[in-house]
């Protein structure tokens, strides 16, 4: 379980998170939406610890989130898919992916790991070998959540996943998303501008607007709330 | 070249250079030969630091190579006194101090034609790239005697004798030096104060600052920097006129590498930012040989510690300095020069 | 002297610029620094196996492994302590800063071992090969030279491609934010790299000093960071591949400069081959294109 209490964090004077309270129960899919500039990737950065949180708690699992370090967070079941993808483009397709297991160390199961992710994505498996700037929008997507789903997380952090990508590749990740959390009860936090495709996978929804949470609850009750929508998601 | 400068500012740096010289010129009078040589030291050395400081403080290139100009401006002193070409282009033997201003001259537009070429160069880099060349320039330019087909013109190994003109009767010989160190020092720091206060000085420092809003504002980045080049090569070609002078030969030996980091760690520790401040680090680096040799003779150091001080103490200096100061470089540049005011468009 | 002679000699030398541009190119590619304490670091390295095998009565080899654990711990110090808190920083910090280094080694060099310029054995004999009645440029020495270049690049190139953690070191370099997600020690695998780098470093120091006069005393060292950086430049200051030719380039070049023009001003040829290739492909021959995307 994923608990935000009364996060704050600032960029400089800057509010970026204003008091955000957040719960994830495991198993599910939380959409987090709003404007740009409302605080969302603020909030995913805020939970690995890539900028911290000037006051609030951020736990997972009871574990004290705002007390751990960057490179430790993906030991505690937590992966991140960063706003921009970073595909670590100077490397090759398996070497990026080899790299999301490497925290673990056991070769066997990296190789286990690998296989199964070129399973559920065969189009890495056709360029395993390739330098990762060859790979297009989407294969560097597939690529991305396939690295993070190769250190197994039990929580996945998705910043803007279809950024940039065709809605048929966005219906895709959505629904590898969507199995992965009925197969492995995988908790996904997904951070989205496209609030009608992210509504339409998640479980539970959060409205955030300059930092501040403006609406939660099913994912169902806010796509029906047509006031919200117009102000809030564009749609 | 100047441009628009206020009248207040500029009587206010006249009076200064007025009072300033004839302080330093009374207070040669007072001084002994050792302290008047050490002096004469101190005021080349400005020379080159001043100049320093406007290239890497107020243009933002950092130098360290400026030990090649100080190199060639000694050189081209000591090749036009064994030529004699003073006196051949003024066409007169007559006073021979009109000769020693125009060795001098010699040596600041001779250094300031190589100060352009390398700007050129230099305009492009960038960083480390930028830093990396002038110090391929500080080792590679003052072994060229040693060039077999230029051994015998230049000197070699030995270097050349500076034969310099004898001061007006009466005057004593270090004394004399001191005052047209002194002299010299005093209208560099004149003239680059005038500078900094120009618009070519406000140019400086808008590509310093930011170079995209300066060109976008219609300055020629590259041509600024190279400015900045031809500006403090011509003064450290000065200097390195003043030393063959002062020290009476010159040979590759004299312009080691050590010279080049000595010029920058004083610029550094005098404030990135300011002339009073490249003063104050070229009598850092003049005097530190000396109190570090008092320092091991009082504490009975070998030789080889008391030689190789100096060097310790700054490079540890450089170092604490670039860790204890969290804005570093920054830092001194905006407390010293200044930035420029961006205007609100 | 027969041009096959020239490439010989230039091949033994540029073994050595390469080993120096390789090592500023590891530490250029992992924290973005040009490393210009190089010189003095490997120097100091240099400096402590002359002190076991010239006045310690060791064997060369006992040296050379202490001058590269002396490396690897010099390299680690200097990263963690000295460089950390400017790695973030305007380039400009970093500059002052290893320069500053560069000077204190110099100066605690010459306090300890003097300024003179002391000599140090090569590892074989220096006697050139004969093959029929012709004299070749090339020595058991330099054959020695050349082999263990190698051998370090092979070492290395296999370190970088083929282990995990040659694998975290690249992400760490290429993406720190990324790897550290990812959950590599970023900072551990900076070290390692400056590690890595001024062992390589230390090799070439042993190397020079044994094959070439006058490079043993504090400055001496001077001239080989500016080869090495030249050399770096010339093949890409971002690439390992491009050090390693840069390096055997400019030997072979110097080597036919100093038979046609002259001996003695090789730091001339180093500005002037600097220089031009600065001003025509200042990117290097063997860089990738300048931005990374993702």
């Amino acid at each position: 379980m994923l608990e935000l209490t009364d996060v704050v964090t600032t960029y400089g004077a800057v509010h970026a998170l204003d008091g955000v309270s957040i719960s994830v129960p495991d198993g599910t899919i939380l959409a987090v939406l709003g404007a740009n500039g409302a605080g969302k990737t603020t909030l995913l950065r805020s939970i690995n610890g890539l900028v911290r949180a000037r006051s609030g708690s951020i736990r997972y699992d009871g574990r004290d989130l705002l007390r751990t370090k960057v490179e430790d967070v993906v030991s505690l079941g937590i992966a991140h898919v960063p706003e921009g993808r970073g595909v670590i483009t100077e490397l090759t397709v398996e070497e990026n992916l080899r790299l999301g297991a490497l925290w673990r160390g056991d070769r066997d199961e990296c190789a286990t790991n690998l296989a199964a992710t070129y399973q559920m994505f065969p189009p890495l498996a056709e360029r395993r070998n390739k330098a990762a700037d060859t790979l297009s929008g989407g294969e560097r997507q597939m690529l991305v959540v396939g690295r993070a789903l190769m250190s197994r997380p039990k929580l996945l952090l998705l910043d803007e996943p279809s950024l940039g990508l065709a809605p048929r590749i966005t219906a895709q990740i959505m629904a590898t998303l969507r199995r992965l959390r009925d197969e492995q009860q995988l908790t996904v936090v997904l951070v989205e501008q496209n609030a009608r495709s992210a509504l339409s996978v998640a479980d539970s929804a959060v409205v955030l607007n300059l930092g501040k949470v403006v609406a939660q609850g099913s994912a169902a009750e806010l796509a029906a709330d047509d006031k919200l929508r117009h102000a809030y998601l564009g749609f | 070249m100047p441009g628009v400068l206020g009248r207040s500012t500029l009587l206010r740096h006249v009076l200064f250079a007025v009072i300033g010289g004839a302080a330093l010129f009374l207070l040669t009078h007072e001084l002994g030969e050792f302290r008047n040589s050490q002096l004469a030291n101190i005021a080349y050395i400005a020379c080159a630091t001043a100049g320093l400081t406007v290239l890497t403080g107020l243009s933002g290139q950092v130098s360290i190579g400026h030990g090649a100009f100080m190199f060639i401006g000694a050189y081209t002193a000591a090749l036009f006194l064994k030529h004699d070409l003073a006196e051949r282009l003024l066409q007169h033997s007559g006073n021979a101090n009109f000769g020693l201003i125009i060795v001098l001259l010699a040596a600041v537009l001779v250094c300031a034609l190589v100060g352009g070429v390398v700007g050129v160069a230099a305009a492009r880099l960038r960083g480390p790239y930028l830093a990396g060349i002038t110090l391929a320039l500080a080792i590679g330019i003052p072994v060229l005697p040693l060039w077999s087909k230029l051994e015998g013109p230049l000197g070699g190994h030995a270097g050349l004798p500076v034969n310099a003109p004898a001061p007006p009767t009466s005057v004593d010989y270090v004394r004399f030096q001191a005052w047209i160190c002194c002299l010299s020092a005093v209208i560099v720091i004149f003239l680059l104060a005038n500078l900094s206060r120009s618009r070519v000085g406000r140019a400086f420092r808008a590509v310093r600052d930011d170079e995209i809003s300066a060109s976008l504002a219609g300055l020629s980045v590259a041509r600024v920097q190279v400015l900045a080049f031809v500006v403090s090569a011509a003064c450290a070609g000065l200097s390195g006129g003043l030393f063959a002078i002062v020290a009476g030969s010159v040979g590759p030996a004299s312009f080691p590498l050590s010279l080049s980091f000595y010029l920058l760690a004083a610029i550094v520790f005098g404030g990135l930012g300011s002339l009073a401040g490249a003063v104050y680090g070229a009598v850092l680096i003049t005097l530190l040989p000396n109190w570090s040799t008092d320092i091991a003779n009082s504490l009975s150091l070998s030789m080889r510690v008391q030689n190789n001080l100096p060097l310790v103490i700054l490079g540890a200096a450089l170092i604490v300095a670039m860790l204890v100061f969290p804005s570093g470089v920054q830092g001194l540049l905006r407390r010293g020069w200044g930035t420029v005011a961006r205007r609100a468009t | 002297m027969t041009p096959i002679n020239l490439i010989l000699n230039g091949i033994a030398f540029g073994s050595i610029y390469a080993a120096v541009a390789l090592a500023l190119v590891l530490i250029w590619r992992s924290t973005r620094i040009v490393n210009f304490a190089q010189g003095g670091m490997l120097m100091v390295t240099t400096f402590i196996a002359y002190t076991l095998v010239q006045e310690h009565g060791q064997n060369y080899w006992v040296g050379l492994v202490v001058a590269l654990l002396a490396g690897l711990v010099i390299g680690a110090v200097v990263e963690r302590v000295l460089v950390r808190p400017v790695e973030g920083a305007s380039p400009l910090n970093a500059v002052i800063l290893t320069l500053g280094l560069l000077l204190l080694l110099q100066g605690g060099a010459g306090m300890i071992w003097g300024n003179g310029v002391a000599s140090y054995p090569p590892a074989f004999s220096t006697i050139f090969y004969r093959v029929g009645h012709q004299e070749l440029l090339f020595s058991p020495n330099y054959l020695f030279v050349v082999v263990s270049v190698a051998v370090v690049v092979v070492l290395l190139y296999l370190l970088f491609q083929r282990t995990s953690i040659g694998l975290r070191m690249r992400a760490s370099a290429f993406s720190p934010e990324v790897a550290r997600l990812l959950g590599v020690r970023v900072g551990r695998m900076l070290t390692l790299g400056w590690a890595l780098a001024a062992a390589v470093g230390a090799l070439a120091g042993v190397l020079i000093a044994g094959t070439a006069p006058n490079y043993m005393n504090p400055n001496g060292f001077d001239a080989l960071l500016i080869y090495g950086f030249t050399a770096a430049v010339i093949g890409g200051l971002d690439s390992p591949i491009g050090a390693v030719v840069g390096g055997l380039l400019m030997g072979i070049a110097f080597a036919f400069l100093n038979n046609y023009v002259s001996v003695q001003i090789d730091t001339f040829y180093a500005l002037v081959l600097l220089t031009v290739v600065l001003m025509v492909r200042p990117s290097g021959l063997f860089s990738r294109t300048a931005t990374r995307r993702v």
